[in-house]
């Protein structure tokens, strides 16, 4: 440990290993445009499950996904920046994901021959009824009943 | 200190695409470990798709909004927490850390209160289970057992994040890694806005079954 004369000015660690700051790759303002960006489409996906657009809503939902997700990679985590070895890494993850999910939804999506489960009759619940509740006949789906609960049962739903 | 570029590196362009190549590749296999569940999930929900959309239905969709937003804030401070680790101001990266584990732990407590309703309303398969109003209680009960286990491990993640990112507070505030090699930062930064996706794709699947 060498001691050091007064007469030399304190210098900071950065000073003191002599490395001079890196280049970041997108500014503050950049940051925040793509913040703000991002918001909004959170904003339309909320927004966009308050109308009624029936089988296109998850369409929808995935795109806007998709787009906060793209948003995310190429500016948050420097995709954009980054060699093209690394971008086909980031690439690949992607693509063995939609192998996977295609050739299984091939298989599940195409099964005409199995029926829609939910429009059979009821089936014999699996789980034991809560104490204190009495248990009622199960109703057919094309005949609902309004449950009256017993006192002591929690609001469900 | 040490120094920016370690000695089995030529230059620091090459460290640091291997550091950044290795996470990457670290993310593609998580890309793929939520992806498994994602593909059981989106199979039962084209099966039962009603019975899916009722158990939608009963998930508290503020509180799932609100994560989001906060998930998408704390990725915008950890990126700025890169960006001032990389221009060697020290003060500034430790206040965007110390907000992303602020914002970290808020989403895991609207997480723990989320189960903690899910819990008194009878909705934990395998606990007490119980839908008076559903056609079909057992694929409810399926929906929410992959409800439980995608957020869960989702949660798992976040926490694992949370660590990360204190060990990193603990460093930065000793000098480490602000004033030499900053990749360590950026590393971990990527482990957060990967977790940061997978939430922005369990959010529509999961919330917005409509």
């Amino acid at each position: 440990m060498t001691t050091m004369p007064h007469s030399i000015p304190r210098q900071t660690p950065q000073q003191r290993n002599h490395i001079p700051p890196l280049e970041p790759h997108m500014s503050v303002p950049g940051l925040l445009v793509v913040y703000i960006a991002l918001m909004l489409l959170l904003a339309g996906t909320a927004l966009s499950s308050f109308f009624h657009i029936g089988t296109w809503a998850i369409v929808v939902a995935l795109v806007i996904a998709v787009a906060k997700a793209v948003l995310v990679m190429l500016y948050f985590m420097h995709v954009r920046f980054a060699s093209r070895m690394t971008r086909v890494f980031v690439c690949m993850g992607f693509i063995w994901l939609a192998i996977m999910f295609g050739l299984s939804l091939s298989d599940f999506l195409t099964r005409m021959w199995a029926p829609r489960m939910d429009d059979l009759a009821p089936q014999q619940q699996f789980f034991p009824t809560p104490p204190g509740i009495t248990p009622r006949e199960l109703a057919s789906p094309h005949q609902p009943i309004n449950f009256e609960p017993s006192e002591g049962v929690a609001p469900g739903g | 200190m040490a120094e920016l570029v370690a000695h089995q590196f030529e230059e620091y362009e090459q460290q640091h695409e291997a550091a950044t190549l290795g996470m990457w590749v670290f993310i593609s296999t998580e890309i793929l470990f939520f992806g498994a569940m994602l593909l059981g999930y989106t199979v039962y929900r084209h099966y039962y798709f009603d019975s899916f959309r009722l158990g939608s239905e009963h998930l508290l969709m503020w509180a799932g909004t609100t994560n989001t937003a906060v998930l998408l804030t704390s990725s915008l401070t950890v990126a700025l927490a890169v960006r001032f680790s990389r221009l060697r101001m020290r003060g500034a990266t430790l206040v965007c850390l110390l907000i992303t584990i602020a914002l970290g732990l808020g989403f895991l407590s609207i997480k723990g209160f989320e189960y903690h309703t899910e819990a008194i309303e009878h909705l934990v398969p395998g606990l007490d289970f119980y839908m008076p109003e559903a056609a079909q209680p057992a694929n409810v009960a399926l929906f929410f057992v992959f409800y439980f286990f995608m957020t869960l491990l989702h949660a798992v993640h976040m926490t694992i994040g949370v660590g990360l990112m204190t060990f990193l507070t603990i460093q930065v505030s000793r000098g480490r890694y602000v004033y030499d090699n900053p990749d360590t930062v950026e590393i971990i930064g990527l482990y957060w806005h990967f977790v940061d996706l997978v939430w922005i794709f369990l959010y529509p699947l999961l919330y917005l079954v409509r």
